[in-house]
């Protein structure tokens, strides 16, 4: 490193906190790739433009990284294959697949997939959870307190409604209020109550946390999909479904139509923050009330897009090579639970065979033809900046499986396994059920609708599989479903231990510790088995080969301002 | 005949009110409050109750549908919880596209499966009668599922000839929304054909064998005209009457089709209802199948009395 290039350097450290500053003093020592540093230090708050210029100072220029959508302000990052050509003559329109809106378009309500996917091309969040990490959105930086009980949020200068009022801090605030009733309470829970945010000026949010979260800023991402920014004039006038008719977020696409349930047609949105000069003019949405019909009309050239698909159903377009599928990893997993406090899952040894007794990679290939990760029995994907790639991978042993329900005395023990009627699940039932005769238990399938499931036994069954949506970050899966006073503690796992361990976890914004606590916990997990997690499922879409530029996220998201049709 | 239709207006109306209460007590049947339903299973418990609260469904079940009942009365079908909109507009709409699809649908099979029901029965026992009857037969056992899918990746996704879904775009012209109609109409088509065919050539046959045929052959009438107007009036009355039944399940009954096809029917706004636990959006869509049901048995019903001077002169002695 040049001494100019030294200056250069001490001049950001100055300006970052004691938290920056430590993911750059690691990073700087070669304690961390390049690409670690990126993801790590958008979490704290660094700056892309930070971030290239600290990375180019310690000689590694690394390759260009493409990052859609972000800030265009003197990014260091070159967008790979710039300046598309724009010759092109007429309006481009794409026409893009998504799923059935499952009620109204409200920001206070979205649940479902459907809703995400539309509701994103309009609203935006303060930060977006991508795969390289939490994007600058709507706020530019954020950063923490010395404890991580209070964050602070910048907003970007210049930010302007579809109407063209301007994005003020009060709209962040009565967004935050007016969307914690709903959906997003479960998000909030135990993090932040509505009423502590609070508007600094125009252009800085303060918000007071219940308790030290190194990951909030993940909260008040596109992870937390409810968030979207709208203006205070829309909460004050806040009816359910107004957003139907007055959807005016910031986002890069404005509604001229929408008809819930049918479709949707948008426009470029000219007055976009960001470099969206290569954006198709005309997006045409089509919602489908059924897979099948969303990839026949795929197949059929009716549509451009196929935000997302299953194995199961569209697995003739893997092997079509006028078709481009992308994969998207996900936290999105199954819990099979095993109650700690019902024999005879009583016994950890019990608990340890089943979860023995599956063979993880032929599971994945089974059920999705390879396009998932394996899972270790904790909930802790491989996406997470928390996963610790160096605890060993649980195999399937037979032996020590049968020696284990042999010392537990448990051979020949009847269970029954409660499942929702869901995707997957009725036919991993099948291979739990497969896999635990081989240890000479015998395991009765009882299927349920999703209602009945978890209305009777979700939580109150003493083996169950639950499926979990993707989120950003585990901290509701580690805290809800496995922390002794957890909502959705379906195992009744109860260890002093774990949840002290947990909360560590919560608190802690060093992202090398949070690594280390999650390492710590999924061997935690390993060892007390209250569940078994034998997969990490990873999204589908699907594009007509030489379309390029389509991004998704875990979530769902679709992200189209950088499509270009092949 | 007045007194006849007048008491099956009657009876129809009673139908449909034990309708209302068998829907209301069927959502109530479904796992999980609305509420919990709307706001997913990971919702905290005081928002499902505050929004319960909101919807008024924690209230005594008695209270609730006596309100319903009176509002629907007034012709209020109230608002879709899930969607936050008056049911009436979505279900009038949704019913207008049904009618559109079901009209294709009867324009294509009538006449089809009349015409083959009646070459069947006049060409009884012969090669041309089996393979009518047979391939009707097996037509009728395919679901719309298969069928359709069939269909769509025949024609729409290999042969591009026609396509596969059933929404016209906005503002298409009556040719364009013919042309996305003709592959949904068609699994419906396939289903009705062998049915109607079946009952026509039967009854062809009934009449061929009735002492008034052999009456008029005897007495030297031509053949042609012996079946013209002996034998097909006669047989016709039947088919009319049920293929007038039909039109109820043309209209409502079209779940699959209408997801497949990606149509927004009543169908369709049934089966979304019933995913989300939409009670008004459900009943709603129900009733107005329940009353197409009606109104097309009613038809079939007056229809046969009109066409049969037996029952139109039994009314009037």
């Amino acid at each position: 490193m040049s001494r100019r290039e030294m200056r250069r350097v001490d001049a950001i450290r100055r300006q970052s906190s004691e938290i920056q500053n430590h993911v750059i003093d690691h990073y700087v020592a070669g304690k961390m790739s390049r690409r670690e540093f990126l993801r790590k230090g958008s979490i704290v708050g660094l700056s892309l433009p930070f971030m290239g210029i600290i990375a180019a100072a310690c000689g590694d220029s690394g390759t260009t990284t493409t990052v859609p959508g972000t800030t265009g302000t003197g990014a260091v990052t070159t967008v790979a294959g710039t300046a598309v050509a724009t010759t092109s003559a007429g309006p481009v329109t794409v026409r893009v697949g998504m799923n059935n809106p499952a009620g109204v378009l409200d920001p206070v309500l979205i649940n479902d997939l459907g809703r995400i996917q539309i509701f994103s091309q309009t609203a935006e969040y303060l930060t977006f959870s991508a795969d390289d990490g939490l994007r600058p959105a709507l706020a530019e930086s954020w950063e923490p307190n010395a404890d991580g009980t209070v964050w602070t949020f910048t907003l970007r200068e210049g930010l302007v409604y579809h109407d063209g009022t301007p994005v003020t801090a009060e709209d962040v605030v009565a967004t935050m209020d007016g969307i914690a009733g709903g959906n997003a309470s479960s998000a909030f829970d135990g993090v932040w109550t509505p009423g502590n945010a609070r508007a600094v000026d125009n252009r800085t949010v303060e918000f007071t946390l219940d308790a030290p979260i190194g990951s909030f800023p993940f909260i008040v991402s596109s992870d937390n999909y409810n968030a979207g920014i709208l203006p205070k004039s829309f909460w004050d006038a806040y009816a359910e479904g107004s957003y139907e008719q007055n959807a005016v977020g910031t986002g890069p696409w404005i509604t001229e139509s929408f008809e819930n349930g049918v479709s949707a047609v948008l426009r470029k949105n000219e007055d976009y923050w960001g470099d969206n000069s290569a954006q198709p003019d005309r997006l045409e949405v089509t919602f489908f009330a059924d897979e099948p019909a969303m990839i026949t009309a795929f197949q059929e050239g009716r549509i451009d897009v196929l935000p997302s698909f299953s194995v199961a159903n569209g697995g003739a377009l893997l092997d079509n090579p006028e078709v481009s599928v992308q994969t998207q990893p996900t936290a999105e997993h199954r819990q099979i639970h095993m109650r700690t406090d019902r024999e005879p899952f009583t016994d950890a040894r019990v608990r340890q065979a089943v979860a023995l007794s599956m063979n993880r990679a032929a599971i994945i290939e089974g059920l999705w033809e390879g396009f998932a990760d394996l899972g270790n029995d904790a909930p802790i994907a491989p996406v997470h900046v928390a996963y610790d790639p160096s605890v060993a991978q649980r195999e399937e042993d037979l032996q020590q499986a049968n020696e284990l329900i042999d010392a537990a005395g448990a051979r020949d023990a009847d269970i029954t396994l409660n499942v929702l009627e869901f995707e997957e699940v009725p036919l991993l039932a099948q291979l739990v059920q497969a896999a635990a005769a081989q240890i000479g238990i015998t395991v009765n399938i009882q299927v349920d609708d999703a209602g009945t499931y978890y209305s009777n036994f979700w939580l109150d069954s003493t083996f169950g599989i639950t499926n979990y949506g993707h989120r950003g970050v585990p901290n509701v899966y580690l805290s809800a479903a496995l922390k002794s006073d957890g909502p959705w503690n379906a195992a009744a796992y109860n260890d002093p231990d774990y949840d002290a361990l947990v909360n560590t976890f919560l608190a802690e914004f060093d992202l090398d510790r949070q690594k280390e606590l999650g390492g710590q916990i999924t061997q935690k997990l390993l060892e007390d088995s209250p569940m078994g997690i034998p997969y990490f499922k990873s999204n589908l879409a699907a594009v007509r080969a030489g379309t390029e530029g389509l991004e998704t996220t875990g979530m769902g998201h679709i992200l189209l301002q950088d499509l270009q049709l092949g | 005949m007045l007194r006849f239709t007048l008491r099956r207006i009657g009876l129809a109306l009673i139908s449909l009110w034990l309708l209302t209460i068998l829907v209301f007590i069927g959502t109530q049947l479904l796992p999980g409050d609305v509420g919990r339903r709307i706001l997913g299973p990971f919702a905290t418990e005081e928002a499902v109750a505050e929004l319960n609260a909101r919807l008024g469904t924690d209230r005594g079940l008695v209270v609730q549908y006596a309100d319903y009942f009176t509002d629907l009365l007034q012709g209020d079908m109230g608002t879709s919880v899930a969607f936050a909109r008056p049911v009436r507009d979505m279900v009038w709409n949704a019913l207008k596209n049904s009618a559109k699809l079901a009209a294709v649908a009867f324009v294509l099979v009538v006449p089809l499966s009349v015409f083959g029901g009646i070459v069947a029965g006049l060409k009884r026992g012969t090669y041309v009668d089996r393979t009518i009857t047979i391939t009707g037969l097996s037509m009728t056992v395919i679901p719309e599922f298969v069928s359709g899918i069939v269909l769509i990746l025949i024609f729409a996704v290999n042969l591009n000839w026609l396509p596969g879904g059933a929404a016209a775009p906005e503002g298409a012209s009556f040719l364009t929304q013919l042309r996305h109609l003709i592959l949904p109409a068609l699994p419906l088509v396939l289903v009705l054909f062998g049915y109607i065919a079946r009952i026509t050539r039967s009854s062809v046959i009934e009449a061929l064998d009735a002492d008034y045929t052999r009456t008029a052959f005897l007495k030297g009438l031509p053949r042609r005209t012996v079946i013209r107007k002996h034998v097909l009036r006669n047989a016709l009355l039947p088919t009319i009457a049920v293929v007038a039944t039909q039109v109820g399940y043309l209209i409502g009954g079209l779940v699959v089709v209408e997801v497949l096809f990606t149509y927004q029917g009543i169908g369709r706004l049934i089966f979304v209802a019933a995913q989300q636990a939409d009670f008004p959006l459900l009943a709603g869509g129900v009733l107005v199948v329940g009353v197409a049901f009606q109104v097309a048995s009613l038809l079939a019903d007056v229809l046969y009395g009109l066409l049969n001077p037996r029952v139109r002169l039994a009314d009037a002695r």
